[in-house]
């Protein structure tokens, strides 16, 4: 008896466990590789503007906006619904690491900055760096890093899913190097570094 | 005492080798002698193939040869594998012995392979060996010893010329382990020279004297956040063994190159930077006193202090001050500064004026920091703030309070413009607090500040709080410096209590907006991270009879006659742009004013909502100027970037905005419920145009 009930209870809290709180994680996907490869494409060489308004976001966003009210409904139509990333917040810090991006594209070509596993950048090698450079670039890196977090954060909470923040971040980790040239160094899943 | 040893046996196995021959030797032949020792060997130590020959030139004097085929020496003396002493002409006697112009040939992978010229004198009486080595070829380079060796104490000269750091760092590594760094750790090439004394008795150091420069010099550490450059440099070091420690002199000056002390880079192109301190050192203790060190780096920082510390615990500061002389803060903020203020809403300034500051710093007693801003003017690089024209004694104690008095001419905050003001206040232990009621004027009005205190400033648990009053400020004004289109009536307020903690501004109390003849009251006032990337305003508003007939002549809207009320309450902003908010204006109850709506107002509220433009004027009501309504009202419920309007009541498929009133009567009626707020915002910007 006290067996079957044990049983029971258990079952109750497997199914308690199998809950699963969805995660639109190919809309998500999406979307960090539509931020990632407008900022990639303000490379120093191309010398894309910073300042520039971001193209066609207005009218994308609105749908999106939409999309994001389409998250309550039942999962067959979340499924294609895109994640909002249309908020003043997501567009101001897009703009600010498209503008920041030239200034550490030749340190991820050089191999003194790499990308890490949590979807940030990290000094791989800081000898690579000319002394002059050093403090400006690990300020730079500081900068990006608290920007990059806070894009992360932001995404989750325009989607009114502030707990989604730590997978975006994984999304946007994996995007990071799968949109990065060749050559840059990355992070694999212990944490060694590898080049692409 | 070792060697000494070695060398009194070595004089008495001459003189017992020379035998009564020293003497009564034949003056007309030489005669010669050697001996050859197969194998000698004791514990640790072991040597091979020992040749000795001697050669009687005349009486007194003799030329001799010893070598040494293979020696195996205990650490760290192993790396020498053989050596060879050649004396041409020593001369014997009874109190001792001399070599001229001897050389001697080493056999170790430390040196290089060119013969060292050597001479040398023992004078038994005294137990003294004197003694010369030239041209010892170190590190690539050429070393100089003199000196002499006596059992009271001795002396060492030393020259070096030219040597490679690099090889000089691994070849003392190997004598000396603990005193070279862990070449994994810490990497340097360059040249050194270097010249100088140094003083001892028996194994112990007790003066040294060393002079030298370096030239093409680099070093760094692992990481590369302690490493410099193309260096040029001139040292000088002192010191002497004292009863209870080591006294210390070193002098420094940086010539040429770059230097990265993580955060600070310095380059030096002309004039040098010069260093140095004065210390005593007790090794026993762990006690490092330095009792007056300096840092001039021409034009930019004139420094002078003594510092405490205590090493055992994890060099622990007993007793720090430091006084900088005045500087200017354009040269000092860019070198000294910015890099430890990164980051901060100080991390990216622009500046002029002179600073000096002076600090003293003691555990558990005493300790004060002061700075004396002069003519300062600072800019912020990204536009949050400015000021111009600071003045002012800073002082900070944990002590017995003083007072500290600042002041400016003007400044800004966004831009927001600020008039000149001064406060006195009083920075004591962790807390900072205004002692005098403050007033400044902001844009045209004035903001008086009744208290304000600052807790734990430069740490992340900063917090102030500030209770004030802010006297009519022109919207005029308000709405020039936001860069809004020209807006009239005045912002006031009694700011009963502003906090500031974990990056957010609160405002209790209420800020009432006096406009267009109504009223707006702001409350529940909330900013987060107000410097940062993206700053985020909270808001709930209420409006209270605001004068329609006003506010549409102001945009050119077209006459609107009677009163308006409303709300906007959740208002979000990020970036200074909303995000959400729920707002619905209407006519108040009771509003006994004339309730009458332009021909062109109809037009643009209708355009503004997205519908066509000139429906009256293509119908016979084009003949009326003015129609009555009797209510009109709008709702916004703003959320991702979608407006759902609403209006007074339902109407067929859509909801009455405007109600008319007698004949000929005018609704407008809204359809959309979905309305993009870009688009409207758009829309309301052609039409206000």
């Amino acid at each position: 008896m006290k067996s079957t009930l044990g049983f029971f209870l258990l079952w109750i809290l497997g199914a308690c466990v199998t809950i699963n709180i969805y995660f639109p994680e190919a809309a998500a996907e999406k979307a960090a590789d539509r931020i990632i490869q407008d900022i990639l494409s303000s490379s120093s060489r191309g010398g894309g503007s910073s300042g520039r308004p971001l193209e066609g976001e207005g009218g994308e966003g609105s749908k999106a906006g939409g999309g994001s009210g389409l998250l309550l409904l039942p999962v067959a139509y979340a499924q294609e619904a895109d994640l909002d990333i249309a908020s003043p917040a997501i567009s101001k810090i897009r703009a600010s690491l498209k503008a920041r991006y030239p200034r550490l594209e030749p340190y991820f070509r050089s191999g003194a900055l790499g990308l890490t596993q949590g979807g940030l950048v990290a000094i791989r090698d800081l000898q690579a760096i000319p002394l002059r450079e050093r403090r400006a670039v690990r300020e730079l890196v500081a900068e990006e890093n608290l920007d990059r977090s806070a894009l992360y954060r932001e995404i989750a909470r325009a989607n009114g899913r502030p707990e989604w923040e730590e997978n975006i971040r994984q999304i946007f980790a994996r995007r990071w190097v799968a949109n990065a040239p060749k050559g840059w160094w990355y992070q694999d899943r212990e944490g060694r570094w590898k080049q692409k | 005492m070792r060697a000494g040893r070695f060398v009194c046996g070595f004089w008495l196995l001459l003189v017992l080798l020379l035998g009564q021959g020293a003497w009564s030797f034949p003056s007309t032949s030489s005669r010669e002698l050697r001996l050859y020792l197969d194998e000698v060997r004791g514990r640790g130590w072991q040597v091979r193939g020992v040749e000795v020959k001697l050669l009687w030139e005349a009486e007194d004097q003799v030329g001799f040869k010893l070598s040494v085929s293979h020696l195996r020496l205990p650490p760290p003396l192993d790396s020498f594998k053989g050596m060879e002493v050649e004396c041409p002409r020593a001369l014997v006697r009874r109190d001792g012995f001399e070599c001229f112009r001897g050389v001697l040939r080493l056999k170790t992978p430390l040196l290089g392979p060119a013969p060292v010229k050597a001479s040398f004198r023992y004078r038994h009486p005294l137990r003294r060996l004197d003694f010369s080595f030239k041209g010892i070829a170190l590190a690539r380079g050429r070393l100089d010893l003199k000196g002499w060796w006596g059992p009271e104490d001795w002396k060492l000269g030393i020259k070096a010329h030219a040597l490679e750091l690099a090889q000089l760092l691994s070849s003392l590594a190997y004598f000396w382990p603990g005193a070279a760094p862990d070449p994994r750790a810490f990497v340097a090439s360059g040249k050194l020279w270097l010249q100088g004394f140094l003083w001892g008795k028996g194994g112990r150091l007790l003066k040294a004297e060393l002079g030298g420069s370096l030239k093409e010099t680099r070093f760094t550490d692992q990481e590369g956040l302690w490493a410099g450059e193309h260096l040029v440099a001139a040292f000088a070091l002192k010191t002497q063994k004292q009863v209870r420690g080591w006294e210390v002199q070193a002098d420094l000056a940086l010539k040429r190159g770059e230097l990265y002390i993580d955060p600070v880079y310095l380059e030096v192109e002309e004039d040098p930077i010069r260093v140095g301190f004065k210390a005593l050192w007790r090794p026993q203790g762990g006690m490092l006193q330095v009792s007056s060190f300096c840092w001039h780096h021409p034009g930019i920082l004139a420094a002078q202090g003594r510092v405490s510390l205590d090493l055992q615990k994890g060099a622990r500061v007993l007793l720090a001050s430091l006084k900088v002389e005045s500087s200017p803060f354009s040269l000092l903020y860019p070198v000294y500064l910015q890099p430890f203020l990164a980051g901060s809403a100080l991390g990216s300034l622009a500046g002029r004026g002179d600073v000096s500051l002076d600090l003293h710093y003691e555990p558990g007693k005493k300790s004060f920091l002061e700075i004396l801003l002069k003519s300062v003017d600072l800019e912020d690089q990204r536009g949050r703030y400015g000021i111009r024209g600071l003045e002012g004694r800073w002082f900070w104690t944990n002590a017995r309070p003083v007072p500290s008095r600042l002041s400016w001419k003007e400044g800004h905050v966004y831009r927001l413009a600020l008039g000149a003001g001064e406060l006195l206040l009083q920075a004591y232990g962790s807390e900072i607090r205004l002692l005098q009621k403050a007033a400044f004027p902001v844009l045209d009005g004035t903001l008086q500040i009744h208290s304000f205190t600052l807790k734990n400033p430069g740490s992340p648990e900063v917090e102030w709080e500030f209770e004030g009053l802010l006297t009519p400020v022109s919207m005029e004004a308000l709405s020039r410096a936001l860069d809004w289109p020209i807006l009239s009536g005045k912002v006031s307020g009694v700011i009963p209590r502003v906090t500031y903690a974990r990056g957010r501004v609160r405002v209790e109390g209420v800020l009432e907006v006096q406009i267009f003849g109504g009223t707006v009251r702001v409350r529940n006032l909330r900013l987060e991270q107000p410097f940062g990337l993206v700053p985020k305003l909270y808001a709930d508003m209420d409006l209270d009879l605001l004068d329609l007939e006003t506010l549409t002549e102001r945009f050119a809207f077209g006459r609107i006659q009677g009163k308006l009320s409303g709300k906007v309450h959740g208002l979000y902003l990020e970036d200074w742009q909303a995000v959400s908010f729920d707002a619905r204006f209407y006519t108040p109850q009771g509003d006994r004013s004339p309730h009458r709506i332009s021909q062109k107002a109809v037009d643009n509220l209708v355009a503004s909502l997205g519908g066509m433009r000139g429906v009256l004027s293509r119908s016979f009501l084009r003949f009326f100027e003015e129609f009555s309504y009797d209510r009109l009202s709008l709702s916004c419920r703003l959320r991702n970037g979608i407006c759902e309007m609403g209006g007074l009541e339902a109407a067929q498929n859509g909801y009455y905005i405007v109600k008319g009133k007698g004949l000929p009567r005018v609704n407008i009626v809204g359809y959309t419920r979905r309305v993009r707020w870009e688009s409207l915002l758009e829309r309301l910007r052609e039409v206000a145009r």
